[in-house]
């Protein structure tokens, strides 16, 4: 069942196979946890709310197109249960009304050598992320970690995409305004 | 987290749910439900889209109907006027419509692939251009004089308020009775709820006119001691008040 695509079990659980939601159980805890840890560092209960992820996967699944991806569609998902979370418990705040969606935004991108800017952006998430508000550690953890592309990312914030560019690159020069440049090139 | 201990979280929550699911305790939502909310996503939106139309076109009309946009034409005073006088409660009305619809479109990709000012003209642009065109056909007029007859419930009062006296902003509408160089006399006795009934004289300012006598006049300027001082007079059209 490793070669089946997500998309597919997806397809499976609309039809009443709790096996498929199992198996997308599988695939998704560990990266859910990551994903919320690193959104959520000092919340205790990251497991239930990813509990509380497939719970809501499993009610909506009838609203996902199986012709689209489902990775996209169950990190929405994640990313509406942890900002709620982090609206209401903790004290980090969460702009409800976000700027950088007020104006449209030509898509931002680094010239900076793909190559050289990831052995620099590891250093610089392993050392910085705490130090970044919740927005910019959402975007660094969708494009660095989880891999999404800006149009991804784009339809799991409900944001324009080139507020993704701009957000990603603010979020990085904020990285990079916390660590001295020293640290970086000594690893 | 070690890898022993992520494991066993993993595995607890997968438990947790699939008991959940086999008991019966989560249960999943139907196709229907989700049919059923987007049809009703879209009609709210539809009807908040048309409601915004409608406002616009009122706003278009009052102001028109009033002959408050010849205030724009009466200097710095006249423009000062017209924004005192400006329907603001139906604007804010229209502008809390426009932010439910575009919170609503929010929900799906056109609504939120969008930068928010780009997506608010949009929509700000369209309800406007619709509500002008509204305004050309003759709805609010047959609905001013059911309001007028007392036969509109709920906006009746809306309608009715287009005729407020404005007199302490010296705003001033009626015929002209009489004609002296420099002067005409207006008179205004239309009986209705307001206190805009009156006889005036009106010194007219340089340049103004010629008047003839019985003509509909929209008259600005401060009234004293019977006199106003007028800083502008331009004819009404004749189907106005």
């Amino acid at each position: 069942m490793s070669d089946v695509s997500d998309e597919v079990l997806a397809a499976r659980l609309q039809g009443g196979d709790h096996h498929a939601l199992a198996l997308l159980m599988e695939r998704y805890t560990r990266k859910l946890l990551q994903y919320g840890a690193r959104l959520l560092p000092r919340e205790p209960d990251i497991d239930d709310l990813v509990q509380d992820i497939f719970i809501t996967v499993y009610r909506n699944i009838q609203d996902f197109d199986p012709t689209r991806r489902f990775s996209p569609w169950i990190y929405r998902i994640a990313h509406n249960i942890f900002v709620d979370t982090i609206r209401r418990r903790h004290k980090e705040s969460v702009r409800f009304f976000e700027f950088d969606r007020l104006i449209p935004h030509p898509v931002y991108h680094d010239p900076t050598p793909q190559e050289k800017e990831d052995a620099e952006m590891r250093v610089l998430v392993q050392k910085g992320l705490e130090h970044l508000t919740p927005a910019y550690r959402e975007i660094i953890d969708l494009y660095y970690f989880e891999n999404f592309s800006y149009r991804e990312i784009a339809d799991i914030l409900h944001v324009p995409i080139g507020t993704v560019g701009i957000r990603l690159a603010r979020a990085r020069e904020a990285l990079k305004s916390h660590i001295p440049e020293r640290e970086i090139n000594q690893e | 987290m070690n890898e022993h201990n992520d494991n066993r979280i993993a595995h607890d929550i997968q438990e947790n749910v699939l008991r959940k699911v086999e008991e019966g305790t989560v249960r999943s939502h139907s196709r229907a439900f989700f049919m059923v909310r987007f049809v009703g996503t879209i009609t709210v939106a539809v009807l908040a889209f048309l409601l915004s139309t409608f406002v616009v076109s009122f706003i278009f009309f009052s102001i028109h109907e009033s002959g408050e946009q010849f205030l724009l034409g009466f200097g710095g005073a006249g423009v000062l006027t017209f924004f005192e006088l400006f329907p603001w409660t139906s604007f804010i009305i229209d502008i809390a419509l426009l932010v439910l619809l575009e919170w609503l479109l929010q929900g799906f990709k056109l609504g939120y692939r969008v930068s928010l000012v780009v997506i608010f003209v949009g929509i700000f642009g369209g309800s406007a251009l619709l509500g002008f065109l509204i305004n050309l056909t003759p709805l609010h007029t047959t609905l001013l004089g059911l309001a007028n007859k007392g036969e509109l419930p709920i906006v009746g009062s809306v309608y009715e308020s287009i005729r407020d006296c404005h007199a302490s902003q010296g705003v001033f509408r009626g015929s002209i009775i009489a004609l002296a160089p420099g002067q005409i006399t207006l008179t205004h006795q239309d009986s209705d709820r307001d206190g805009d009934d009156g006889t005036w004289t009106v010194v007219l300012p340089p340049g103004s006119g010629p008047f003839s006598l019985g003509e509909r006049v929209y008259v600005f300027g401060p009234l004293v001691d019977g006199r106003i001082e007028a800083q502008g007079v331009e004819p009404l059209p004749t189907d106005q008040f």
